[in-house]
Protein backbone atom coordinates (compact mmCIF):
# COMPACT_ATOMS: atom_id res chain seq x y z
CA UNK A 1 0.00 0.00 0.00
CA UNK A 2 1.18 3.46 -0.87
CA UNK A 3 1.53 5.32 2.41
CA UNK A 4 1.50 9.07 2.52
CA UNK A 5 3.73 11.03 4.79
CA UNK A 6 2.16 13.75 6.91
CA UNK A 7 3.67 16.45 4.70
CA UNK A 8 2.33 14.82 1.52
CA UNK A 9 -1.06 14.49 3.12
CA UNK A 10 -1.12 18.16 4.06
CA UNK A 11 -0.01 19.04 0.52
CA UNK A 12 -2.86 17.02 -0.97
CA UNK A 13 -5.37 18.53 1.40
CA UNK A 14 -4.15 21.99 0.57
CA UNK A 15 -4.60 21.22 -3.12
CA UNK A 16 -8.16 20.22 -2.35
CA UNK A 17 -8.69 23.42 -0.41
CA UNK A 18 -9.46 21.41 2.64
CA UNK A 19 -6.80 22.58 5.03
CA UNK A 20 -8.60 25.75 6.09
CA UNK A 21 -11.50 23.65 7.28
CA UNK A 22 -9.18 21.88 9.69
CA UNK A 23 -8.54 25.19 11.38
CA UNK A 24 -6.74 25.58 14.65
CA UNK A 25 -6.38 21.87 15.16
CA UNK A 26 -3.79 21.72 12.43
CA UNK A 27 -3.42 18.23 11.10
CA UNK A 28 -6.58 16.21 11.57
CA UNK A 29 -6.42 13.46 14.09
CA UNK A 30 -7.81 10.28 12.69
CA UNK A 31 -9.53 8.64 15.57
CA UNK A 32 -10.81 5.53 13.87
CA UNK A 33 -8.09 2.94 14.10
CA UNK A 34 -7.74 1.08 10.86
CA UNK A 35 -6.75 -2.52 10.42
CA UNK A 36 -3.27 -1.40 9.42
CA UNK A 37 -2.76 0.41 12.72
CA UNK A 38 -2.97 -2.37 15.28
CA UNK A 39 -0.01 -2.84 17.60
CA UNK A 40 -0.06 -5.64 20.16
CA UNK A 41 2.50 -5.68 22.98
CA UNK A 42 3.30 -8.78 25.01
CA UNK A 43 4.53 -7.99 28.52
CA UNK A 44 3.85 -4.99 30.76
CA UNK A 45 7.24 -4.42 32.35
CA UNK A 46 9.59 -1.49 31.71
CA UNK A 47 9.90 -2.40 28.02
CA UNK A 48 6.27 -3.10 27.17
CA UNK A 49 4.64 -0.40 29.31
CA UNK A 50 7.04 2.32 28.11
CA UNK A 51 6.55 1.22 24.49
CA UNK A 52 2.75 1.43 24.84
CA UNK A 53 2.90 4.93 26.29
CA UNK A 54 5.37 6.28 23.72
CA UNK A 55 3.46 4.69 20.83
CA UNK A 56 0.39 6.55 22.00
CA UNK A 57 2.32 9.83 22.35
CA UNK A 58 3.45 9.61 18.71
CA UNK A 59 0.54 7.73 17.20
CA UNK A 60 -2.78 9.02 18.52
CA UNK A 61 -4.84 6.87 16.15
CA UNK A 62 -3.08 3.56 16.67
CA UNK A 63 -4.90 0.65 18.23
CA UNK A 64 -2.63 -0.45 21.10
CA UNK A 65 -3.18 -3.62 23.13
CA UNK A 66 -0.98 -4.71 26.02
CA UNK A 67 -1.10 -8.33 27.18
CA UNK A 68 0.08 -8.88 30.74
CA UNK A 69 -0.99 -11.66 33.09
CA UNK A 70 -0.49 -9.70 36.33
CA UNK A 71 -3.04 -7.14 37.56
CA UNK A 72 -0.23 -4.97 38.88
CA UNK A 73 3.44 -4.81 38.09
CA UNK A 74 6.09 -5.30 40.76
CA UNK A 75 9.48 -3.89 39.77
CA UNK A 76 12.80 -5.65 40.22
CA UNK A 77 14.54 -2.27 40.70
CA UNK A 78 14.26 -1.34 44.39
CA UNK A 79 12.95 -4.83 45.28
CA UNK A 80 16.14 -5.30 47.29
CA UNK A 81 15.09 -2.37 49.49
CA UNK A 82 12.14 -4.54 50.56
CA UNK A 83 14.64 -7.20 51.71
CA UNK A 84 16.47 -4.46 53.64
CA UNK A 85 13.27 -3.52 55.43
CA UNK A 86 13.52 0.00 53.96
CA UNK A 87 10.42 -0.20 51.74
CA UNK A 88 7.24 -2.31 51.69
CA UNK A 89 5.90 -4.17 48.65
CA UNK A 90 3.45 -1.39 47.76
CA UNK A 91 6.39 0.94 47.07
CA UNK A 92 7.51 -1.28 44.16
CA UNK A 93 3.99 -2.10 42.90
CA UNK A 94 2.52 -0.17 39.96
CA UNK A 95 -0.94 -0.07 38.42
CA UNK A 96 -1.89 -0.13 34.73
CA UNK A 97 -4.76 2.31 35.26
CA UNK A 98 -3.00 5.32 33.68
CA UNK A 99 -1.98 3.31 30.62
CA UNK A 100 -5.61 2.21 30.23
CA UNK A 101 -7.19 5.61 30.99
CA UNK A 102 -4.81 8.41 30.16
CA UNK A 103 -3.16 6.62 27.22
CA UNK A 104 -6.09 4.55 25.94
CA UNK A 105 -4.15 1.29 25.90
CA UNK A 106 -6.32 -1.81 25.81
CA UNK A 107 -4.99 -3.86 28.73
CA UNK A 108 -5.66 -7.60 28.44
CA UNK A 109 -4.81 -9.56 31.58
CA UNK A 110 -3.91 -12.84 29.96
CA UNK A 111 -0.84 -14.78 28.82
CA UNK A 112 0.30 -14.95 25.20
CA UNK A 113 0.39 -18.65 24.31
CA UNK A 114 1.15 -18.83 20.58
CA UNK A 115 1.96 -16.53 17.66
CA UNK A 116 0.84 -17.23 14.10
CA UNK A 117 3.50 -15.23 12.26
CA UNK A 118 2.04 -15.86 8.78
CA UNK A 119 -1.49 -14.89 9.81
CA UNK A 120 -0.23 -12.04 12.03
CA UNK A 121 -2.27 -13.05 15.03
CA UNK A 122 -1.68 -14.40 18.47
CA UNK A 123 -3.63 -16.65 20.78
CA UNK A 124 -3.79 -16.27 24.53
CA UNK A 125 -3.95 -18.92 27.22
CA UNK A 126 -7.66 -18.25 27.73
CA UNK A 127 -8.29 -18.73 24.00
CA UNK A 128 -8.60 -15.13 22.77
CA UNK A 129 -7.25 -14.31 19.31
CA UNK A 130 -5.71 -10.91 18.62
CA UNK A 131 -4.74 -9.63 15.17
CA UNK A 132 -1.76 -7.34 14.80
CA UNK A 133 0.13 -5.37 12.19
CA UNK A 134 3.13 -5.01 14.46
CA UNK A 135 3.82 -7.18 17.47
CA UNK A 136 6.14 -6.07 20.27
CA UNK A 137 7.46 -8.90 22.44
CA UNK A 138 8.77 -7.77 25.83
CA UNK A 139 8.46 -10.88 28.00
CA UNK A 140 11.51 -10.39 30.20
CA UNK A 141 13.32 -13.48 31.39
CA UNK A 142 12.53 -17.09 32.03
CA UNK A 143 14.61 -19.54 34.07
CA UNK A 144 16.55 -22.56 32.80
CA UNK A 145 15.04 -24.89 35.38
CA UNK A 146 16.92 -27.94 34.10
CA UNK A 147 20.39 -26.60 34.84
CA UNK A 148 20.62 -26.96 38.63
CA UNK A 149 19.94 -30.47 39.87
CA UNK A 150 17.20 -30.44 42.50
CA UNK A 151 16.13 -26.89 41.76
CA UNK A 152 12.80 -26.44 40.00
CA UNK A 153 9.74 -24.25 40.35
CA UNK A 154 8.51 -26.29 43.33
CA UNK A 155 11.88 -26.00 45.07
CA UNK A 156 11.76 -22.21 44.59
CA UNK A 157 8.97 -22.13 47.20
CA UNK A 158 11.59 -23.24 49.74
CA UNK A 159 14.66 -21.69 48.13
CA UNK A 160 13.40 -18.51 46.45
CA UNK A 161 14.98 -16.95 43.38
CA UNK A 162 13.25 -13.57 43.85
CA UNK A 163 14.59 -12.61 40.41
CA UNK A 164 11.11 -11.79 39.16
CA UNK A 165 9.78 -9.43 41.79
CA UNK A 166 6.47 -10.20 43.50
CA UNK A 167 5.51 -13.07 45.83
CA UNK A 168 9.08 -14.40 45.59
CA UNK A 169 10.41 -11.10 46.99
CA UNK A 170 8.01 -11.32 49.92
CA UNK A 171 8.92 -14.96 50.52
CA UNK A 172 12.63 -14.20 50.68
CA UNK A 173 12.03 -11.26 53.02
CA UNK A 174 9.89 -13.41 55.36
CA UNK A 175 12.58 -16.11 55.47
CA UNK A 176 15.29 -13.59 56.37
CA UNK A 177 12.98 -12.01 58.96
CA UNK A 178 12.29 -15.42 60.53
CA UNK A 179 15.94 -16.52 60.55
CA UNK A 180 17.72 -16.88 63.91
CA UNK A 181 20.47 -14.40 64.68
CA UNK A 182 23.76 -16.01 63.76
CA UNK A 183 22.34 -17.57 60.62
CA UNK A 184 23.84 -17.57 57.12
CA UNK A 185 22.05 -16.22 54.05
CA UNK A 186 23.50 -17.82 50.90
CA UNK A 187 23.11 -16.00 47.57
CA UNK A 188 24.21 -17.77 44.37
CA UNK A 189 24.81 -16.14 40.97
CA UNK A 190 24.21 -17.84 37.61
CA UNK A 191 26.67 -18.38 34.76
CA UNK A 192 26.07 -16.65 31.43
CA UNK A 193 24.08 -13.53 30.66
CA UNK A 194 21.43 -12.60 33.20
CA UNK A 195 19.08 -9.80 34.22
CA UNK A 196 20.61 -6.92 36.18
CA UNK A 197 24.27 -8.05 36.37
CA UNK A 198 25.21 -6.06 39.50
CA UNK A 199 21.96 -6.74 41.37
CA UNK A 200 23.22 -9.89 43.19
CA UNK A 201 25.77 -7.68 44.95
CA UNK A 202 23.18 -5.01 45.66
CA UNK A 203 21.03 -7.78 47.14
CA UNK A 204 23.87 -8.99 49.35
CA UNK A 205 24.33 -5.38 50.52
CA UNK A 206 20.65 -4.82 51.28
CA UNK A 207 20.43 -8.12 53.18
CA UNK A 208 23.56 -7.17 55.14
CA UNK A 209 21.95 -3.81 55.92
CA UNK A 210 18.93 -5.60 57.37
CA UNK A 211 21.06 -8.09 59.32
CA UNK A 212 23.29 -5.38 60.80
CA UNK A 213 20.24 -3.75 62.31
CA UNK A 214 18.18 -6.82 63.31
CA UNK A 215 20.45 -9.88 63.48
CA UNK A 216 24.01 -8.61 63.92
CA UNK A 217 25.63 -12.04 64.38
CA UNK A 218 24.42 -13.24 60.96
CA UNK A 219 26.38 -13.44 57.71
CA UNK A 220 25.89 -13.34 53.94
CA UNK A 221 27.74 -15.80 51.71
CA UNK A 222 27.85 -15.12 47.96
CA UNK A 223 28.67 -18.12 45.78
CA UNK A 224 29.63 -16.48 42.50
CA UNK A 225 29.70 -18.34 39.19
CA UNK A 226 32.27 -15.94 37.85
CA UNK A 227 35.79 -14.87 38.75
CA UNK A 228 34.99 -11.20 39.12
CA UNK A 229 32.29 -8.64 38.27
CA UNK A 230 32.13 -5.14 36.87
CA UNK A 231 31.77 -3.19 40.15
CA UNK A 232 33.90 -5.59 42.21
CA UNK A 233 36.26 -2.97 43.64
CA UNK A 234 33.48 -0.49 44.46
CA UNK A 235 31.46 -3.13 46.31
CA UNK A 236 34.45 -4.51 48.23
CA UNK A 237 35.36 -1.00 49.35
CA UNK A 238 31.78 -0.23 50.41
CA UNK A 239 31.31 -3.55 52.24
CA UNK A 240 34.55 -2.99 54.17
CA UNK A 241 33.27 0.43 55.18
CA UNK A 242 29.63 -0.40 55.97
CA UNK A 243 29.52 -4.09 56.96
CA UNK A 244 33.04 -5.29 57.78
CA UNK A 245 33.20 -9.09 58.03
CA UNK A 246 29.51 -9.61 57.22
CA UNK A 247 29.61 -10.43 53.49
CA UNK A 248 31.84 -13.22 52.22
CA UNK A 249 32.29 -13.35 48.46
CA UNK A 250 33.53 -16.66 47.00
CA UNK A 251 34.44 -16.59 43.32
CA UNK A 252 34.36 -19.45 40.75
CA UNK A 253 31.68 -21.25 42.73
CA UNK A 254 28.95 -22.07 40.25
CA UNK A 255 26.11 -23.93 41.97
CA UNK A 256 25.07 -27.10 40.11
CA UNK A 257 23.00 -28.88 42.76
CA UNK A 258 20.51 -27.87 45.43
CA UNK A 259 18.81 -29.80 48.23
CA UNK A 260 15.75 -27.94 49.49
CA UNK A 261 15.25 -30.51 52.29
CA UNK A 262 18.76 -30.34 53.71
CA UNK A 263 19.06 -26.63 52.77
CA UNK A 264 22.36 -27.11 50.99
CA UNK A 265 23.86 -26.16 47.64
CA UNK A 266 26.81 -27.80 45.92
CA UNK A 267 29.25 -26.19 43.51
CA UNK A 268 30.82 -27.47 40.32
CA UNK A 269 34.08 -27.81 42.26
CA UNK A 270 32.38 -30.20 44.71
CA UNK A 271 31.98 -27.96 47.77
CA UNK A 272 28.70 -28.12 49.67
CA UNK A 273 27.42 -25.14 51.65
CA UNK A 274 24.58 -25.05 54.16
CA UNK A 275 22.39 -21.98 54.45
CA UNK A 276 19.70 -20.94 56.91
CA UNK A 277 18.21 -18.99 54.04
CA UNK A 278 19.22 -19.74 50.43
CA UNK A 279 18.57 -17.51 47.44
CA UNK A 280 19.43 -19.15 44.12
CA UNK A 281 19.52 -16.79 41.16
CA UNK A 282 19.00 -19.35 38.38
CA UNK A 283 20.49 -19.38 34.87
CA UNK A 284 18.28 -17.44 32.47
CA UNK A 285 16.92 -17.16 28.94
CA UNK A 286 14.33 -15.04 27.10
CA UNK A 287 10.72 -15.22 28.35
CA UNK A 288 8.84 -18.36 27.26
CA UNK A 289 6.76 -16.86 24.43
CA UNK A 290 9.94 -15.83 22.56
CA UNK A 291 10.97 -19.46 22.42
CA UNK A 292 7.52 -20.72 21.45
CA UNK A 293 7.41 -18.28 18.53
CA UNK A 294 10.87 -19.15 17.23
CA UNK A 295 12.36 -15.76 18.00
CA UNK A 296 15.38 -17.02 19.94
CA UNK A 297 18.75 -18.26 18.67
CA UNK A 298 21.01 -20.92 20.18
CA UNK A 299 21.93 -18.54 23.02
CA UNK A 300 18.32 -18.56 24.26
CA UNK A 301 17.94 -14.81 23.59
CA UNK A 302 16.44 -12.96 20.60
CA UNK A 303 18.57 -11.47 17.82
CA UNK A 304 17.15 -8.13 16.60
CA UNK A 305 17.88 -5.26 14.25
CA UNK A 306 19.83 -2.92 16.52
CA UNK A 307 17.97 0.23 15.44
CA UNK A 308 14.36 -0.92 15.18
CA UNK A 309 14.40 -4.05 17.39
CA UNK A 310 12.61 -5.98 14.68
CA UNK A 311 13.40 -9.67 14.93
CA UNK A 312 15.99 -10.89 12.45
CA UNK A 313 13.95 -14.11 12.30
CA UNK A 314 10.38 -12.85 11.87
CA UNK A 315 9.05 -9.76 10.08
CA UNK A 316 6.77 -7.29 11.94
CA UNK A 317 7.76 -8.74 15.35
CA UNK A 318 9.95 -6.61 17.62
CA UNK A 319 11.69 -7.79 20.77
CA UNK A 320 12.75 -5.30 23.45
CA UNK A 321 14.09 -5.46 27.00
CA UNK A 322 15.82 -8.37 28.71
CA UNK A 323 14.73 -10.88 26.03
CA UNK A 324 16.62 -9.26 23.15
CA UNK A 325 20.31 -9.22 22.26
CA UNK A 326 21.23 -5.53 22.31
CA UNK A 327 24.97 -5.31 21.73
CA UNK A 328 26.82 -3.85 24.69
CA UNK A 329 23.68 -3.03 26.68
CA UNK A 330 23.02 -4.85 29.95
CA UNK A 331 19.65 -6.41 30.74
CA UNK A 332 18.16 -3.65 32.87
CA UNK A 333 15.04 -1.51 33.21
CA UNK A 334 16.69 1.64 31.84
CA UNK A 335 18.01 -0.27 28.82
CA UNK A 336 14.49 -1.59 28.15
CA UNK A 337 13.13 1.96 28.53
CA UNK A 338 15.32 3.48 25.81
CA UNK A 339 14.93 0.42 23.56
CA UNK A 340 11.14 0.75 23.88
CA UNK A 341 11.28 4.34 22.64
CA UNK A 342 13.43 3.46 19.62
CA UNK A 343 11.08 0.57 18.83
CA UNK A 344 8.02 2.84 19.12
CA UNK A 345 9.71 5.34 16.78
CA UNK A 346 10.44 2.56 14.28
CA UNK A 347 6.82 1.38 14.31
CA UNK A 348 5.45 4.92 13.94
CA UNK A 349 7.93 5.54 11.10
CA UNK A 350 6.66 2.48 9.29
CA UNK A 351 3.17 4.04 9.32
CA UNK A 352 4.24 7.54 8.26
CA UNK A 353 6.75 6.29 5.69
CA UNK A 354 9.39 8.64 7.07
CA UNK A 355 12.84 7.50 8.02
CA UNK A 356 13.31 6.75 11.70
CA UNK A 357 15.75 9.05 13.52
CA UNK A 358 19.07 7.56 14.60
CA UNK A 359 18.54 6.18 18.10
CA UNK A 360 20.67 6.91 21.17
CA UNK A 361 20.39 4.45 24.06
CA UNK A 362 21.23 4.68 27.73
CA UNK A 363 21.58 2.36 30.67
CA UNK A 364 21.53 3.92 34.12
CA UNK A 365 21.97 1.34 36.81
CA UNK A 366 22.12 2.28 40.47
CA UNK A 367 23.31 -0.19 43.09
CA UNK A 368 22.07 0.55 46.60
CA UNK A 369 24.57 -0.48 49.25
CA UNK A 370 23.39 1.27 52.43
CA UNK A 371 20.45 3.58 53.10
CA UNK A 372 22.80 6.54 52.50
CA UNK A 373 25.17 4.90 50.05
CA UNK A 374 24.74 4.15 46.36
CA UNK A 375 26.97 3.73 43.31
CA UNK A 376 26.04 3.78 39.65
CA UNK A 377 26.89 2.54 36.20
CA UNK A 378 25.75 5.04 33.56
CA UNK A 379 26.38 4.55 29.85
CA UNK A 380 25.37 6.00 26.52
CA UNK A 381 25.24 3.86 23.36
CA UNK A 382 24.88 4.29 19.61
CA UNK A 383 24.65 1.89 16.69
CA UNK A 384 28.06 1.41 15.08
CA UNK A 385 28.54 -1.07 12.23
CA UNK A 386 25.13 -2.55 12.93
CA UNK A 387 25.80 -3.17 16.64
CA UNK A 388 24.82 -1.19 19.74
CA UNK A 389 28.13 -0.02 21.17
CA UNK A 390 29.03 1.97 24.26
CA UNK A 391 30.09 5.52 23.44
CA UNK A 392 30.65 6.94 26.91
CA UNK A 393 30.10 6.30 30.58
CA UNK A 394 31.00 3.75 33.20
CA UNK A 395 31.13 3.38 36.94
CA UNK A 396 31.16 5.80 39.88
CA UNK A 397 34.65 6.84 40.95
CA UNK A 398 36.49 4.64 43.46
CA UNK A 399 37.66 7.69 45.36
CA UNK A 400 34.69 9.78 46.34
CA UNK A 401 33.66 11.51 49.56
CA UNK A 402 30.74 10.20 51.61
CA UNK A 403 28.51 13.02 50.39
CA UNK A 404 28.83 11.80 46.78
CA UNK A 405 27.61 8.31 47.78
CA UNK A 406 24.77 10.01 49.68
CA UNK A 407 23.90 12.12 46.67
CA UNK A 408 23.91 9.05 44.42
CA UNK A 409 21.40 7.49 46.83
CA UNK A 410 19.13 10.54 46.47
CA UNK A 411 19.52 10.32 42.71
CA UNK A 412 18.75 6.60 42.77
CA UNK A 413 15.43 7.41 44.44
CA UNK A 414 14.77 10.13 41.85
CA UNK A 415 15.66 7.71 39.06
CA UNK A 416 13.15 5.17 40.41
CA UNK A 417 10.43 7.80 40.50
CA UNK A 418 11.27 8.98 36.96
CA UNK A 419 11.58 5.58 35.27
CA UNK A 420 8.45 4.10 36.85
CA UNK A 421 6.34 7.15 36.05
CA UNK A 422 7.82 7.22 32.52
CA UNK A 423 6.47 3.69 32.08
CA UNK A 424 3.22 3.63 34.06
CA UNK A 425 1.90 7.20 34.52
CA UNK B 1 -2.56 11.71 24.49
CA UNK B 2 -5.61 11.38 22.31
CA UNK B 3 -6.59 14.78 21.01
CA UNK B 4 -10.24 15.76 20.53
CA UNK B 5 -11.50 15.68 16.97
CA UNK B 6 -13.72 18.46 15.73
CA UNK B 7 -16.76 17.76 13.64
CA UNK B 8 -15.17 19.78 10.84
CA UNK B 9 -12.15 17.49 10.85
CA UNK B 10 -14.31 14.42 10.75
CA UNK B 11 -16.24 15.82 7.80
CA UNK B 12 -13.08 16.70 5.92
CA UNK B 13 -11.63 13.28 6.55
CA UNK B 14 -14.86 11.54 5.54
CA UNK B 15 -15.04 13.57 2.35
CA UNK B 16 -11.56 12.46 1.46
CA UNK B 17 -12.39 8.82 1.87
CA UNK B 18 -9.96 7.64 -0.78
CA UNK B 19 -7.20 9.60 0.89
CA UNK B 20 -8.32 8.27 4.26
CA UNK B 21 -7.58 4.74 3.19
CA UNK B 22 -4.03 5.62 2.29
CA UNK B 23 -3.15 7.11 5.68
CA UNK B 24 -3.14 4.37 8.27
CA UNK B 25 -2.56 6.53 11.31
CA UNK B 26 -1.82 10.13 11.96
CA UNK B 27 1.46 10.48 13.72
CA UNK B 28 3.46 13.46 14.86
CA UNK B 29 6.88 14.06 13.37
CA UNK B 30 9.44 12.00 15.16
CA UNK B 31 12.71 13.82 14.89
CA UNK B 32 16.13 13.05 16.25
CA UNK B 33 16.14 15.54 19.10
CA UNK B 34 12.80 14.27 20.40
CA UNK B 35 13.95 10.65 20.40
CA UNK B 36 17.14 11.70 22.17
CA UNK B 37 15.25 13.87 24.68
CA UNK B 38 12.91 10.94 25.37
CA UNK B 39 15.94 8.88 26.42
CA UNK B 40 16.71 11.55 29.07
CA UNK B 41 13.32 10.70 30.65
CA UNK B 42 14.86 7.56 32.20
CA UNK B 43 16.19 9.82 34.97
CA UNK B 44 14.61 13.22 34.34
CA UNK B 45 11.03 12.00 33.89
CA UNK B 46 8.65 12.18 30.92
CA UNK B 47 9.22 15.47 29.05
CA UNK B 48 11.94 16.33 31.59
CA UNK B 49 9.41 16.86 34.37
CA UNK B 50 11.94 15.68 36.93
CA UNK B 51 12.34 12.77 39.32
CA UNK B 52 12.78 13.51 43.02
CA UNK B 53 16.11 15.27 43.49
CA UNK B 54 17.18 14.77 39.88
CA UNK B 55 16.87 18.16 38.15
CA UNK B 56 13.80 19.01 36.14
CA UNK B 57 14.62 19.93 32.53
CA UNK B 58 11.39 21.21 30.99
CA UNK B 59 11.43 25.00 30.74
CA UNK B 60 13.88 25.24 33.66
CA UNK B 61 16.91 26.79 31.99
CA UNK B 62 17.40 29.19 29.10
CA UNK B 63 18.90 27.33 26.15
CA UNK B 64 22.34 28.92 26.44
CA UNK B 65 22.59 28.14 30.17
CA UNK B 66 21.54 24.53 29.56
CA UNK B 67 24.12 24.14 26.77
CA UNK B 68 26.85 25.75 28.85
CA UNK B 69 26.19 23.42 31.79
CA UNK B 70 26.14 20.36 29.55
CA UNK B 71 29.38 21.36 27.83
CA UNK B 72 30.88 21.81 31.28
CA UNK B 73 29.83 18.24 32.18
CA UNK B 74 31.23 16.91 28.91
CA UNK B 75 34.56 18.65 29.49
CA UNK B 76 34.72 17.44 33.11
CA UNK B 77 34.69 21.01 34.40
CA UNK B 78 31.27 20.87 36.04
CA UNK B 79 30.81 18.49 38.95
CA UNK B 80 28.16 15.80 38.55
CA UNK B 81 27.35 12.35 39.88
CA UNK B 82 26.21 10.77 36.60
CA UNK B 83 25.66 13.50 34.02
CA UNK B 84 29.34 13.98 33.19
CA UNK B 85 29.58 10.31 32.13
CA UNK B 86 26.59 10.67 29.77
CA UNK B 87 27.36 14.20 28.45
CA UNK B 88 30.75 13.00 27.14
CA UNK B 89 28.87 10.82 24.65
CA UNK B 90 26.80 13.63 23.15
CA UNK B 91 27.86 15.69 20.15
CA UNK B 92 28.01 19.47 20.37
CA UNK B 93 25.06 19.72 17.97
CA UNK B 94 23.01 17.35 20.14
CA UNK B 95 23.69 19.53 23.19
CA UNK B 96 22.51 22.62 21.27
CA UNK B 97 19.39 20.78 20.06
CA UNK B 98 18.54 19.42 23.53
CA UNK B 99 19.02 22.89 25.05
CA UNK B 100 16.52 24.38 22.62
CA UNK B 101 14.12 21.48 22.98
CA UNK B 102 13.89 21.53 26.77
CA UNK B 103 13.91 25.35 27.01
CA UNK B 104 10.76 25.36 24.87
CA UNK B 105 8.85 22.77 26.91
CA UNK B 106 6.28 23.90 29.46
CA UNK B 107 7.55 24.00 33.04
Amino acid sequence: MNRLSRRDFIKQMRALGALSAVGALGFPVITRAQSSGQVVIIGGGFGGATCAKYLRRSGPALGITLIEPKDKYVTCPFSNTVLAGINKMDFITHSYSDLAGKYQVNIVHDTAAAIDTAGKKLTTKSGQTLNYDHLVVSPGIDFRWDEIEGYDEAASEKIPHAWQAGPQTELLYKQIEAMNDGGVVVITTPPGVFRAPSAPYERASMVAFYLKEHKPKSKVLILDSGGTFEEHDLFMQAWEELFPGVIEWVKNSQVVKADAGAMTVSTKGGDTHKGDVINIIPPQKAGAIANVAGLTDESGWCPVNQRTFESTKQKAIYIIGDACIAGDMPKAGSAANTQAKACAAAIVSSFTGKAMPEPVFMSIFYSLIGDQYAISDARLYRVTDGQIRKVSGGLSAMKAPEKVRRKEMEHAKGWYKAITSDAFN
Amino acid sequence: MVKPTSIATTLVVSALSTLWLTVPAQAEDMNGVKLLADACAVCHGTDGQGGGKIPKLSGELKADKFAQTMRGFAAGEERATVMDRIAKGLTDQEITDLAGYFANLKR
